[in-house]
């Protein structure tokens, strides 16, 4: 942040931060079987009592290897706003990781910006006027692959998350929406995949850029079956 | 200007019209005029004012400093400021953060590197005096001008300093030129079947969907992105969109590059 | 202090004018036609000032509206970039930088007829690409000549200059260095007449000493309307031939 921490000595001006070993061999190992174990997508709606809808996701990575997102994204609204009239209802999404900060804060709002575009197009705005809709994302915990963290890995649960928890808080959406990533490029589709809502890529090729979108469709359908069982196996 | 329910439709049905009939009278592929300038600031090492016919205005500034990249390997600070935003907005955040990333990604440090411990460290200040349609594209039009306007001095003491403790020394007035391949970015609005290059404002309002597509060394790059133009004519688009504008960027891309290196 | 030489006995100062002469004073109007309903450019010495004006329209917030006189909001946007070394912080919360917008408005609260507008708000920005030195008189020029062009009823110019005073001489239009090493006063002075409608000091001034820095200030001042209105009345020309042609 902008005000340099006074109070503290800081070290020497070429102080750097301690780094540590990579995990031998061995350790990793174990890691991977345990998480073996439990491979299967977690999904349980309405634990957050307080909002009008939520949803907690627990995933891994579509291309099978193994990192575990924790995701708890939660509802408010549609709930009266104050001000001027507005026909349509405004959508707001903020992210917030709660356990460690890996991202910067600029790429959060670009990723807010991204999801609240996408959810502008299946969210039935119309159907709410001069109302507000408030989405939080809390990102429990992810890991990227090889110890990064990719905005790519975490997208699709994301919309996933949203999705599930605008349902739960039984908010008129279009379609059920989803996402699918491949090579770096995260694609949302609604309608059965006829129609993109959202496209992210952020490195790689552009050469097989209409094969990237038929994996990620790919990978949408699958998204989607598991999500609508689990809504009609749990339907009140 | 705010649009009527009544207006907005009768746009959107013009622009989706085959061909589109915009309102400025453009074609699909065809940019506003611009009018840029450079070299105006005396205290930047480069600089770049540029002035769309709608008159919105963005003014991009390049300082360079010389740090010692062992301790700081951040190369490049790209810091956004538009009128009208606050600093922490949503959109002014996120658009410092696309710019940053793809800046970072394209251009190299190694050309800023002048001896084995100092390298320059350029600081990229955007101010946007007032934008009616996305800026995104305006500025990467800036930025661009103002790093191919950028000159920066010329060091003339040893560049292996890595055994003897030494401060780079620069010659008291050569400069060189700074020599970069600047990333452009364009936005195109998707309306209907028709993808409309350079969207103004009121075309914006009633774009169904938006997309940010990234030009370098000479073809399309990435990041490539869905961007929200407005907030309540969202819809989707079909993968036929998008290898509408993709051709059509590699098509328009060259002849801005053309334009803008003719400076 | 500084170990440059300030003022040589010859009478020559650092960028070689004598004590009464002014920096170089360029300006325009209507610079940005298309992105406010008034603007102006200005170019004193080092210092460049972009000022664009829109108004008088209907306030944003409710509680910004007052139904006898219009609300004159001035905010101050000195760029990261304005200085020859980058500042690392935004300097839009700045103490100093709220201190120079309440002035700033204080001093154009009476020399604007407010009261012709009422319910409106009157929304200056101003936006610093460079500066060196003799800040605040630069901005109350480019406001002045911003609020002429945005056609906004003002009772006359007011033109803004800093005077220093090194030792027993006053010197004019100071820029940065001469600032840093000797106490100044900043004026602003209303059209022809010798009535301040500001006058700012924030260093000592010997009080047997103010009235020959003011009179050179005041003079100075005139000079300065004199250029503006020059500049002023060729735009309009210019205009008006475009209009009639």
């Amino acid at each position: 942040m902008s005000v340099s921490d006074r109070r503290r000595i800081l070290g020497p001006t070429n102080a750097r931060p301690i780094q540590f070993a990579p995990l031998n061999e061995d350790s990793k190992k174990i890691d991977t079987e345990r998480k073996n174990l439990n491979k299967s997508v977690f999904i349980e709606n309405g634990l957050v009592s307080n909002s009008n809808g939520s949803s907690y996701l627990e995933t891994r990575d579509s291309n099978g290897i193994e990192y575990p997102t924790l995701l708890l994204t939660s509802v408010y609204g549609p709930r009266p706003t104050r001000g001027s009239f507005n026909s349509k209802a405004s959508l707001t999404i903020q992210f917030k990781e709660v356990t460690a900060e890996n991202f910067p804060t600029g790429e959060l709002k670009e990723l807010c910006n991204f999801l609240t575009n996408i959810f502008n197009a299946v969210i039935n705005l119309a159907g709410y006027p001069k109302s507000g809709i408030d989405i939080f994302l809390n990102l429990i915990q992810h890991e990227g692959p090889s110890g990064e963290y990719s905005r790519e890995a975490i997208l699709p649960t994301c919309i996933n998350g949203i999705t599930l928890a605008l349902v739960d808080a039984g908010i008129e959406i279009f379609d059920m929406v989803s996402a699918g990533s491949y090579n770096g490029t995260v694609v949302s589709f609604t309608k059965n995949g006829e129609e993109i809502v959202g496209l992210w890529k952020d490195t790689g090729d552009v050469e097989d850029l209409v094969e990237t979108i038929e994996k990620c469709k790919e990978q949408y359908y699958q998204n989607r079956s598991t999500m609508i069982k689990y809504l009609m196996q749990n339907k009140k | 200007m705010v649009l009527s329910v009544t207006e907005k439709a009768y746009l959107y049905e013009s622009l989706s019209a085959v061909p589109p009939l915009r309102p400025d009278g453009r074609a699909a592929h065809q940019f506003r005029p611009v009018e840029l300038f450079t070299d105006f600031l005396p205290t930047s090492n480069g600089s770049s004012k540029i002035v769309a016919s709608d008159g919105s205005e963005c003014i991009v500034s390049v300082k360079a400093k010389v740090v010692d990249h062992t301790v700081d390997n951040e190369f490049l600070v790209v810091d956004v400021d538009i009128a009208g935003h606050r600093d922490d907005s949503q959109f002014v955040l996120s658009i410092g953060s696309i710019l940053t990333k793809v800046l970072t990604q394209q251009l190299e440090q190694r050309g800023l590197q002048l001896t084995r411990k100092y390298s320059f460290k350029l600081f990229i200040d955007v101010l946007v005096l007032s934008s009616y349609s996305h800026p995104l594209s305006l500025i990467s039009f800036a930025i661009y001008a103002a790093l191919n306007s950028t000159y920066l001095p010329k060091l003339i003491s040893s560049d292996d300093d890595l055994d003897v403790a030494e401060l780079p020394l620069f010659h008291d007035y050569d400069l060189e030129k700074l020599d970069v391949r600047v990333p452009l970015l364009f936005t195109v609005a998707l309306v209907g079947n028709n993808v409309l290059i350079d969207p103004a404002s009121n075309e914006s309002d009633v774009a169904n969907n938006g997309l940010v597509v990234t030009w370098s060394n000479g073809k399309i790059g990435t990041p490539i992105m869905t961007i929200g133009l407005n907030d309540d004519n969202v819809k989707g688009f079909g993968s036929s969109h998008i290898r509408t504008t993709l051709e059509m960027i590699e098509k328009c891309a060259p002849q801005v590059v053309k334009a803008l290196d003719g400076i | 202090m500084s170990r440059l030489e300030v003022y040589s006995p010859e009478g020559l100062r650092l960028d070689g004018r004598r004590w009464n002469e002014l920096r170089r004073f360029q300006c325009s109007i209507n610079t940005h036609a298309n992105a406010a309903d008034g603007s102006s450019y200005l170019e004193q010495g080092n210092n460049k000032i972009i000022t664009l004006i829109s108004g008088p329209q209907e306030p944003k917030l409710r509680s910004q509206m007052n139904v006898n006189r219009a609300t004159l909001a001035i905010t101050v946007n000195i760029t990261k970039f304005s200085k020859m070394e980058r500042s690392k912080s935004s300097h839009k919360n700045e103490r100093r930088v709220l201190e120079m917008q309440t002035s700033l408005a204080r001093t154009f609260e009476k020399n604007v007829m407010l009261h012709l507008y009422p319910r409106t708000s009157i929304d200056v920005q101003v936006h610093v690409l460079q500066q060196d030195g003799g800040l605040m008189g630069s901005l109350i020029n480019g406001i002045t000549l911003a609020l002429i062009d945005a056609g906004i009823a003002m009772y006359d110019y007011i033109s803004g200059v800093t005077v220093g005073l090194y030792d027993t001489t006053p010197l004019l239009d100071l820029n940065s260095l001469e600032e840093n090493a000797m106490s100044s006063v900043t004026l602003g002075v209303v059209g022809k007449s010798e009535k301040l409608s500001l006058l700012l000091v924030e260093d000592k001034v010997p009080l047997d000493r103010l009235e020959s820095v003011l009179a050179i200030g005041i003079a100075g001042s005139h000079r300065i309307r004199e250029l503006m209105d020059e500049e002023l009345r060729k735009h309009g020309k210019k205009r008006l031939q475009n209009a009639s042609s």
